[in-house]
């Protein structure tokens, strides 16, 4: 079944000469490659929208700020979801491959050569009937004011990375706009429906009105938000999708505890829930039947290591840690059993995913044979978290699965924002530190960034030119099934050599009234992408 | 009268000007800043590009100055903006602290009109069944926190009627049926934890009160047992338990945030608490500092009203 307009990655890529993968899991992984629509996998069916109502929406923490350019938070993410429109979005439903489709474009991208991109706004696309935007037309004009202010040189605009490529963005007319590479980048594509990459109108450019405010060509109007309270939007009934939205607007309210998450949604007050833990998410289920549920990915679980101090820049003792790793035990106990098998591409990104195969199974005289070869029989060392990891991210597991294998893993728990600017950031002051990681809808982002020596997030102190190379001819193939067998390559060396070590990325348990149609039920990690598509939310109560 | 009173603003002033020292540096020594907060979700940031943000948003300057213009601009009730949000502070102060005080003010009544008669029937009741019973249940109420049947009430309110907790904030000018469904439960849950111990304290005052020669004085009078412990001992055992109510509705607004998470109450523990996650520095200073006054307030309406009721006191 095919969306209208829609296309996988691969079909972004036909005017390249590149063919398309089909709808079907034709791989027989579990892989569906291509298209789907809203409302297919496991996903309830939608009927025929109706309008009215308003959609009760957990917000899950108070937002720092509304401008996806300069790093907003989860909370204001999902906010500013439904009310900014991109040049294109991605489509993931549940258990399905993701797709590309077009947004703010008529069609996915010209690409007369491997460097040139031309996009063609849809007709009738305008900006929001309030100040200071006043609903006039978006021009091709501010979408390069756009791309202009997303590579700006300033500390907090977080997609510099993603566009930095971007060497001319010229408009030949008033609502064309062709962006000319520096060089042939692959991802240029998928960075474009990044949830980050919105297009902000250059009204808000000055200061910092975009954090404020948003104002944007989206479905939903900003009304207001309430320190403690919530989000109001309403509908934009001047949306470019005609007919569209459906719901008169989005109540987001903020509920930080998750017993009460879960008793409002079942009485009724919330249309959805997500971001409740599973023991809770279990028990509702089996109380609560009058409702649907899913499961989808939380975010990546690696086991980050310092590939530059001893004994962690020897390869033996990395690998050595990924056959003492026990997965089942860590799925088991820390997930109750809802997890899949880690892989440094998300789990949900199928067509990068490794087998099974592929993947270090446990294998404890393997572990130790290689330890004494190191020359580290006796290896210990510390994992560096923050207060209440230790608790979390199957650690404990962790660390009896490494006890079975003679090593000692010490775990010292630091104050969040200190773990979070001297461990986790850029200056990688650790051995071994376990505390999630972001995964992204784009490879690139999620491996060049985190393991090239001169990546921007390169934590672990990686410097391996073999790896360096493979990188680099990743992110300049264009042909997407080439691309995906360079990512996997990328993937295989990055397991074999033990850079990380991926334990099993967990599920969460997803939920929605049997009234709310539409809601598109995504595959992702930080359920971020179904914000994409709030314009086909409806609610149907008859 | 007039010099007790002066004494005691002056005091009051010096504290909340030696607060904001405190709270002013305090924050500052937490691990972490803002910058970090700031770039979070992008995943990483150079050392270049933090002092960058450091600089923008003024968090390089020496801590001297920064807390000259801080306290300069809190002189003249500027509460400045926040760091992450970009929001007036005063504004989302205005929010929240009607919502803290509306329930610190209904659970200190609640507190109050149970802990009190309770503790003075206790008391004139020493040893009997009745005495047995309120001092077990105030233990009870001590000992189990407010939090935790908060939590059964959630849970088990969930599973067995579908109740639920009301989910949007209304306030009570807006909404009071509404504001009131609200507030009444966390309002009652702290009000009964809050009244053990105030109904305990009000025991101990009455009974030592009860022994005085000015009771057996009135009632070798000939007095009415009732009119005795009303209007004699009850109104000297007062004294000391209206320090301690005050106490506690400085207790209450400063450490409701529990209950604000629980029952969706946008107040200052939830606004304290997002801050401090966020290392929102003038906010976090604004909202100790409005915490820091409303003590040294209730203190001083306290000892202001004890000086009232007892002369001896401005005296000494």
């Amino acid at each position: 079944m095919r969306g209208a307009g829609a296309v996988g990655i691969g079909g972004a890529l036909v005017a390249a000469g590149v063919s398309c993968g089909d709808d079907d899991d034709s791989n027989g992984n579990g892989n569906a490659t291509g298209t789907t629509a809203p409302g297919t996998g496991s996903t309830p069916a939608a009927g025929t929208p109706k309008s009215g109502g308003r959609l009760q929406e957990l917000n899950t923490g108070e937002p720092d700020q509304y401008d996806p350019h300069r790093d907003a938070g989860y909370p204001g993410l999902i906010v500013m979801s439904a009310v900014y429109n991109a040049l294109l979005r991605t489509r993931l439903p549940i258990g399905k491959d993701f797709t590309v489709e077009p947004d703010m474009v008529d069609k996915l991208p010209e690409q007369p050569d491997d460097r040139t991109y031309v996009f063609k706004l849809a007709p009738n696309v305008k900006w929001q009937n309030v100040a200071p935007t006043n609903g006039r037309a978006v021009t091709a004009d501010d979408i390069k004011k756009n791309f202009e202010r997303m590579v700006t040189n300033q500390p907090d605009y977080v997609l510099r990375p993603m566009f930095s490529m971007v060497d001319k963005i010229e408009t030949p007319d008033a609502s064309t706009v062709k962006v000319t590479l520096k060089a042939p980048y692959g991802p240029f594509i998928i960075n474009n429906a990044d949830i980050w990459a919105k297009v902000i109108p250059p009204e808000l450019y000055d200061g910092d009105q975009a954090k404020v405010r948003p104002v944007g060509s989206g479905p939903f109007i900003f009304k207001e938000a309430k320190q403690g309270v919530g989000q109001t939007l309403d509908k934009n009934s001047e949306y470019f999708r005609k007919g569209q939205p459906y719901v008169d607007g989005i109540d987001f309210v903020i509920v930080a505890d998750a017993a009460v998450r879960a008793s409002s949604f079942k009485a009724g007050n919330l249309d959805t829930l997500i971001g409740a833990p599973a023991q809770t998410m279990l028990e509702l289920q089996s109380d609560y039947k009058d409702a649907n549920y899913d499961k989808r990915f939380s975010v990546m679980n690696p086991v980050m290591i310092n590939n530059s101090v001893a004994p962690f820049n020897d390869p033996r003792v990395r690998q050595a840690l990924y056959y003492a790793m026990d997965p089942e035990l860590i799925t088991s106990l820390a997930y109750q059993g809802l997890a899949e098998t880690g892989q440094p591409i998300p789990a949900w990104l199928r067509r990068y995913n490794l087998t099974e195969s592929q993947i270090p199974k446990r294998d404890l005289k393997k572990a130790k044979d290689l330890l004494s070869a190191a020359g580290q029989s006796n290896l210990s060392f510390t994992d560096k978290t923050f207060q209440g990891g230790a608790n979390a991210f199957g650690t404990l597991q962790l660390q009896q699965s490494f006890k079975e294998a003679g090593i000692d893993m010490q775990v010292k728990e630091m104050e969040w924002a200190d773990w979070r600017k001297n461990v986790y950031g850029i200056k990688g002051d650790f051995e071994i530190t376990i505390g999630g990681e972001f995964d992204y809808i784009s490879p690139d982002r999620q491996l060049y960034n985190a393991f090239y020596s001169s990546g921007s997030a390169n934590n672990r102190h990686v410097n391996d030119p073999a790896l360096d190379k493979l990188l680099v001819a990743a992110r300049e193939e264009l042909q997407a099934d080439r691309a995906a067998d360079k990512y996997k390559e990328i993937a295989k060396y990055l397991v074999d050599n033990a850079i990380s070590l991926w334990m099993p990325q967990g599920l969460g348990i997803v939920a929605t009234q049997k009234w709310t149609k539409g809601w598109f039920w995504q595959y992702s990690a930080g359920a971020l992408f179904e914000r994409n598509y709030m314009d086909e939310v409806y609610i149907d109560k008859s | 009268m007039t010099q007790y009173l002066l004494r005691r603003a002056f005091i009051a002033v010096l504290t909340v000007f030696g607060c904001s020292f405190i709270v002013f540096a305090a924050v500052r020594f937490l691990p972490g800043d803002t910058v970090d907060v700031l770039l979070q979700s992008g995943g990483y940031a150079d050392v270049e590009s933090r002092d960058q943000l450091a600089k923008a948003l003024g968090i390089d300057r020496p801590l001297l100055i920064q807390f000259g213009s801080w306290i300069g601009d809190l002189a003249l009730g500027d509460f400045g903006s926040s760091l992450v949000t970009k929001r007036p502070i005063g504004k989302d102060l205005g929010d929240a602290l009607p919502v803290t005080l509306e329930l610190g003010l209904l659970s200190v009544t609640i507190a109050t009109v149970i802990g009190v008669p309770v503790g003075v029937l206790s008391a004139v009741k020493q040893n009997s069944i009745l005495d047995y019973i309120t001092r077990s249940g105030s233990v009870l109420f001590l000992s189990v926190p407010g939090f935790l049947i908060g939590t059964l009430i959630i849970v088990f309110g969930s599973k067995w009627f579908g109740w639920a907790p009301p989910l949007k904030y209304h306030t009570f000018t807006d909404d009071p049926v509404a504001n009131l469904q609200q507030m009444w439960l966390p309002a009652v849950l702290l009000g009964l934890s809050s009244s053990a111990g105030l109904m305990r304290f009000t025991r101990t005052a009455v009974l030592e009160n009860i022994r005085q020669d000015y009771v057996r004085t009135a009632r070798s009078k000939g007095l009415r047992e009732r009119v005795t412990i009303t209007r004699h001992v009850v109104r000297n055992a007062m004294l000391p338990v209206l320090t301690v109510i005050g106490i506690y509705l400085a207790y209450i607004v400063g450490g409701s945030i529990i209950f604000e998470q629980m029952f969706q109450l946008p107040g200052m523990g939830r606004f304290f608490f997002n801050s401090v996650a966020k290392r929102d520095y003038p906010s976090i200073q604004a909202i100790a500092m409005v915490y820091a006054l409303f003590v040294v307030l209730a203190n001083l309406v306290t000892d202001i009203m004890y000086s009232v009721f007892d002369p001896r006191i401005r005296y000494e």
